[in-house]
């Protein structure tokens, strides 16, 4: 591994225990490495909106291109230039004369966006609502779905079309969560009767649950990050870089 | 000071500390930990590895330094499935501008991996374009779907002839016409941008995700409701990925004694997809182990902690 690299790997390792370090207490090199990385973020985002984004997609097409040895040139189509104004109306908001004009480009894209609300409603939402109605009677009593690997395709297809009393089971616990948990939003009027206080209730349970088992989704995505920075330190660093 | 005001009293920088030591040490010992995928995940791995080879994927890479933990490891799971099946694909990304490099970063490293294993390395323009960054998920999104022809411009790469040519110059493009024309559309990221997918391209192509531990509980729903046809969340994804690529995935139904550690997948009958050759474990099996470590510290501190609060709570009563 070359010296360079090893510089990289260092200031990477630097900047994680200053990263870190706040978790000892609020420190200076906590907020230098901080600092670092917010300029270094907001540096490379504006670098790569110019490089990525607008030279290849407006300013190289409204500029053209002078053909080199051999080949033709492009023409430039200036008409482009016109985007850069409506672009910069939108900065008019921050002036107390001009801030009208920001609302020209804004209520375009809120003319579009919704325009676009209804498709991306069913879009979005549709097959959900049809995923949840589920069957909760079942077409076989038996609890459980027999094992299908000797089965022929036939004979399997009819067993994979039937509803078991266990699927049957988890279907009916599935639309009781669905309407306990929608009774749970219900703000607009009082819930008097022991039925709907008991599905609110119930509602409020099941949330928990629900928010629960994402909580636990949420701890292993954090872990897997601590687990890489370990992993960056001890064994990208110092196992294979510095120590190799 | 009893034990239970000790414990309580417990500062929350030494669990911090506790916490790196536990992640580190377990990060050495190379055990293999039994794994049963997802079935989700199972989804995903067969979806790609059934796309026909003449049909590029889309491949929209959302991710940065900020998930590297979960999301790379899952990029460079993808990258060795398509790159070992030959898979031609388009690079693009939407959610952060610093998206594209760290997808080119993975690609360069796995491309040494194939040179060292005297395979060929994936070529930009040959074997795959890298459209970059496109701001704007929703904009770009819609105008995928309107013409993905205009949506991605005249953006051009430098193939291996050290030529910048236009990615719509490459022949296993031609007939790419519309978002329709390709296998499946993954996205890999730590953000909604998924929604925003769903929302413009539903219906249009197969949508693939691989996502965070964070927003993947959210997604389950999308994949019961058939919007994505396969999901990979977090580390535990990325294991089950590895899992797969090590020991292959067969059908419920294919009469065949299932090998040891093989991955049965109830949604796919008859199905027969074979280990990949190579490296396959990689970032999930090294860290699976660490995961679990931490796990059990956390539900050891939660005890813990509980059993000190009820034995306060009964030295109050009685006082």
């Amino acid at each position: 591994m070359d010296g360079y690299t090893k510089l990289k790997l260092a200031a990477g390792v630097l900047a994680t225990v200053g990263l870190y370090s706040v978790l000892y207490r609020e420190n200076k090199f906590y907020r230098f490495v901080e600092h670092v990385f917010l300029g270094l973020a907001a540096g490379f985002t504006v670098f790569a909106v110019w490089a990525e984004t607008l030279k290849v997609q407006w300013w190289d097409k409204m500029t053209g291109s002078q053909g080199e040895a051999g080949s033709p040139g492009t023409p430039g189509f200036w008409a482009y230039i016109l985007l850069l104004p409506i672009g910069l109306m939108g900065y008019m908001v921050f002036s107390k004369k001009h801030n009208w004009m920001s609302r020209i480009p804004i209520g375009v894209i809120l003319g579009f966006w919704s325009g676009q609300q209804i498709q991306i409603f069913w879009n979005k939402w549709g097959p959900q609502l049809n995923d949840s109605m589920k069957p909760i009677i079942p077409t076989n009593w038996s609890l459980f779905r027999p094992d299908m690997s000797q089965m022929t395709p036939e004979a399997a297809a009819v067993v994979q079309n039937d509803i078991y009393l266990s699927q049957a089971i988890n279907n009916l616990i599935f639309t009781f969560t669905i309407l306990a948990v929608l009774s749970y939003f219900f703000f607009s009027f009082d819930l008097k009767s022991k039925f709907m206080q008991t599905m609110n209730k119930s509602g409020r349970w099941l949330l928990m649950v629900g928010l629960g088992a994402i909580f636990g989704s949420t701890v292993m995505a954090r872990f897997a990050l601590v687990i890489d920075r370990m992993f960056f330190i001890f064994v990208e660093f110092l196992q294979r870089a510095l120590f190799a | 000071m009893s034990l239970a005001q000790r414990l309580s009293s417990i500062n929350s920088q030494f669990l911090y500390l506790a916490l790196i030591v536990v992640t580190t040490i377990f990060l050495f010992p190379q055990i293999k930990i039994p794994n049963k995928p997802d079935q989700a995940a199972i989804d995903l791995y067969v979806a790609v590895s059934q796309i026909p080879a003449d049909k590029p994927l889309l491949i929209q890479s959302d991710w940065t330094n900020s998930s590297r933990g979960e999301s790379s490891g899952q990029f460079e799971a993808l990258m060795r499935i398509l790159m070992r099946r030959g898979q031609k694909f388009v690079l693009y990304s939407v959610g952060d501008p610093q998206a594209p490099q760290v997808a080119r970063n993975v690609i360069a490293i796995i491309n040494k991996e194939r040179v060292d294993a005297g395979q060929q390395p994936y070529l930009p323009l040959r074997d795959y374009v890298d459209v970059g960054f496109l701001p704007n998920a929703e904009g770009v999104g819609q105008a995928m779907k309107a013409n993905i022809r205009r949506a991605f411009g005249d953006k051009t790469n430098r193939g291996a002839d050290g030529q910048e040519r236009t990615i719509w110059s490459t022949p296993w493009l031609a007939q790419s016409k519309s978002v329709k024309d390709f296998g499946m559309l993954i996205n890999i990221t730590a953000s909604s941008t998924i929604d925003v997918l769903i929302e413009r391209l539903g219906g249009e192509v197969p949508l693939g995700l691989l996502c965070t531990g964070v927003i993947g509980p959210q997604m389950i729903p999308f994949y019961n409701g058939k919007q994505l046809v396969g999901l990979s969340i977090g580390l535990k994804g990325v294991y089950d990925l590895e899992w797969m690529m090590e020991h292959g995935v067969r059908g419920a139904q294919t009469r065949e004694v299932a090998g040891p550690d093989e991955v049965v997948s109830a949604n796919h009958p008859d199905i027969k997809i074979p280990k990949l050759e190579g490296k396959n474990l990689d970032r999930g099996s090294k860290y699976y182990l660490s995961l679990h470590a931490a796990l059990a510290l956390m539900i050891i501190c939660v005890i813990l902690g509980n059993l000190t609060l009820i034995g306060a709570r009964l030295k109050g009563r009685k006082a």
